[in-house]
């Protein structure tokens, strides 16, 4: 195997590592409603939302994959160093707001890390501005959509059950928790992996391992979803232990609604290509229906931690990236 | 059996009505998004921020 061929086969695990990582960091999104209500066990639960990250490999299209590899910055400029200069600014960007417990977006700080890296090399002319916008735009969006969407149905569910027996609502809800809980892995599946394939395929166009024609092959396809799919499972087991000791009180029908509605929100952003944070979103979803009960109940500090997070992610990430790329290209 | 009938009935409902929800919102999303950032990013936000003021005020007090 020649350096280029292994360079580029390293950047890819790199790649493949940060979706790990990604499904790691957000599993507690996928498990935590149904794991709270005793709906499944944890065990259960953890198996669950890995089979529907993965299984969110088929059917759902590679819009959001296509946008990231072509429709952010212009595909001539990024090369191994660009893609592995985004990587290490959106992982950097990631540990620092971990350390400090800021709920920020890995897909942002990509996003961030790959204008960074090709304004580094080649200046602001690169940047596709429609895309960018797009993008930045769905930042703000996506969890006001997840927010209005839970709103709606929860006052749904309230006129349905206003009568009904409270262990009548529980068993009800129970039941269907689990399917707005695969819907909801479904999404966090199909969206964040994407993102992924789309920094794996711009890396394989560029380098000459395509073709003359971007596509995102199959097998990049399925260990991007594998990789998020494993990372659920193994971050999962992480949150079980915290849930082990310290169960949050949730009631079930506050569950579905905000699932089911960030599951929609997600899978309406990925159907039109645009990446959007998940996490984000179903934060969205719960400050939702929490509102729809009082809106002092909702904890505003964490919604302001996520405006700051809106706010600094993408150029951070982007200055650190550009960082990496102006060394990496001196050596 | 019976209550469990009962409740895989009342679960076929209560899916049904977020479809009712959630299909007509995503159909007003599709609607924006293709009247451009600049027609969707005020609605949304402008709505939500509206909703939200809504909720305060029904929810003061409670």
């Amino acid at each position: 195997m020649d350096g280029e061929v292994l360079f580029v086969a390293s950047i890819v695990a790199v790649a493949l590592v940060f979706d790990f990582f990604n499904g790691f960091h957000d599993a507690a999104n996928s498990v935590a409603t149904v794991v709270s209500t005793r709906v499944l066990s944890p065990l259960q639960a953890v198996v669950w939302a890995a089979f529907f990250n993965f299984v969110a490999a088929f059917g759902l299209g590679i819009h959001v994959a296509n946008t990231i590899g072509k429709g952010i910055v212009e595909t001539s400029v990024v090369d191994e160093r660009v893609v592995l200069s985004a990587l290490i600014g959106a992982i950097v960007w990631d540990v620092i707001t971990w350390r400090y417990g800021l709920p920020t977006s890995s897909s942002h700080a990509l996003i961030g890390g790959l204008v960074g890296a090709a304004i580094a090399r080649a200046g602001t002319g690169v940047i596709i501005g429609a895309g960018l916008e797009k993008v930045s735009a769905f930042i703000v969006i996506s969890p006001m959509v997840g927010f209005i969407a839970a709103v709606f149905l929860a006052l749904a569910v309230l006129q349905l059950y206003q009568r009904a027996a409270p262990s009548a609502v529980q068993g009800v809800f129970r039941r269907l928790q689990l399917l707005s809980a695969a819907a909801y892995s479904l999404g966090h599946g199909t969206n964040d992996a994407q993102k992924t394939m789309g920094i794996i395929a711009v890396l394989l166009f560029t380098t000459g391992h395509l073709g003359g024609e971007f596509h995102v092959p199959l097998w990049v396809i399925l260990s991007a979803h594998a990789a998020i799919a494993l990372g659920t499972l193994f971050g999962g087991w992480r949150i079980v232990r915290t849930m082990g000791l310290r169960i949050t009180k949730l009631e079930p029908q506050d569950g579905f609604a905000a699932e089911a509605a960030s599951a929609a929100a997600i899978l309406f952003a990925t159907q039109v290509g645009i990446p959007v944070s998940t996490t984000h979103t179903i934060s969205g979803g719960i400050i939702g229906v929490g509102s729809t009960k009082r809106l002092s109940a909702v904890r505003w500090g964490v919604a302001a931690n996520i405006v700051i997070a809106w706010i600094l992610t993408i150029p951070v990430s982007g200055l650190i990236a550009a960082g990496v790329y102006l060394i990496a290209r001196e050596l | 059996m019976k209550a469990a009938l009962m409740e895989v009935a009342l679960g076929a409902v209560t899916a049904a009505v977020a479809a009712l929800v959630l299909v007509p919102t995503f159909v007003v999303l599709k609607l924006l998004l293709d009247a451009g950032l600049e027609v969707m990013f005020p609605s949304v936000v402008g709505f939500g921020l509206l909703l939200a003021y809504i909720l305060r005020r029904a929810t003061v007090g409670r």
